[in-house]
């Protein structure tokens, strides 16, 4: 039962987590230009998001084709080509948009959270 | 890069499998979907060589997952775009069918195709049945049916649309055929949930 519990909580927080993927890579994206792996790095450094390596590249697929991000392959920089990926001005609204929907969101859940912890101190 | 040429390098063998995966994207695309996880994982594999890993290209490899689960993932969201931007009706119908195993909301869009076509090839139908059957087909108006088509039985009812009934009738199919389009295509591209169960299916 335990064992259960712990399974569902793990597909639980897989699914929180990929929820908000769209969102954490635009925001990583925000001031920099970065290749696929430097995006990895930085969710993992910034917000402890680790996701299968495998995974990004077709999220970033998806965000490109909806002219969110740009792409272009830079030569030079290591011992082979790197493909950097940036914000567009689309994907910058975009990620403004999800960011006030992200912090409404929150603060409602937050605001239920805090009475559940209140009734169960 | 073939989607058929094998190799004992791990890592091509590992890239072969994505392209291979990777049906229904044009060559461009595929050529630069496996250019981008060769460079990642020549990446890696410098990465973990230098961190003194044993067996580098094996953990760089484990850390980019299934071949065939990676190539599943690419493959869906090139599709659910393809769909998304396409005006064919069978594309839409049958990306909405796909969607319509994954839950009640999909099952409510590859409804809502469903019966937007139909009505549309009803429309269609009736246009082209008229010539065949003029005195049957048509707009009728009784006490007790209104009928746009062919009635079981038109006894005490009149027929209304006369010469109008064939161009009414497929003004109205082309009408029911575009909005329904258009609606197929803005669910296709703004529903977020619907990404969502695509993606709950894939290997993560």
């Amino acid at each position: 039962m335990a064992k259960d519990s712990a399974i569902r909580d793990e597909r639980w927080e897989a699914q929180l987590r990929k929820g908000c993927l769209d969102l954490a890579i635009l925001a990583v994206l925000w001031n920099r230009r970065l290749y696929g792996l430097e995006i990895l790095r930085s969710l993992q450094e910034t917000s402890g998001l680790e996701l299968a390596e495998g995974t990004l590249y077709p999220i970033l697929l998806r965000l490109k084709q909806d002219a969110l991000v740009e792409s272009a392959w830079v030569d030079g920089e290591g011992s082979h080509p790197r493909k950097y990926y940036w914000l567009t001005s689309a994907g910058r609204e975009r990620a403004s948009a999800m960011i006030l929907t992200w912090d409404a969101f929150t603060s409602s859940i937050s605001r239920l959270l805090a009475q559940v912890k209140e009734n169960s101190q | 890069m073939s989607a058929h040429v094998t190799s004992t390098d791990p890592i091509s063998a590992y890239l072969n499998r994505v392209s291979a995966g990777l049906k229904g994207i044009d060559e461009p695309q595929r050529q630069e979907i496996v250019a981008e996880i060769r460079s990642h994982l020549a990446e890696r594999v410098q990465e973990l060589i230098a961190q003194g890993s044993p067996r580098p290209v094996e953990a760089a490899l484990t850390a980019m997952g299934d071949a065939d689960a990676l190539a599943l993932q690419f493959t869906r969201e090139v599709r659910q775009q393809q769909s998304s931007r396409s005006f064919a009706p069978w594309v839409l119908l049958r990306a909405a069918a796909r969607i319509a195993l994954t839950g009640v909301n999909g099952t409510l869009v590859f409804l809502i195709g469903v019966l937007g076509y139909g009505v549309g090839l009803g429309f269609t139908v009736v246009a082209l049945l008229k010539p065949i059957m003029p005195s049957k087909v048509g707009f009728w108006v009784g006490p007790h049916i209104i009928v746009w088509g062919v009635p079981g039985s038109h006894l005490g009812a009149q027929e209304l649309a006369g010469q109008y009934f064939i161009p009414v009738s497929l003004v109205l199919a082309f009408l029911f055929a575009s909005v329904t389009t258009l609606v197929l295509r803005w669910l296709m591209r703004s529903t977020r949930w619907m990404r969502y169960v695509l993606q709950k299916r894939s290997a993560y």
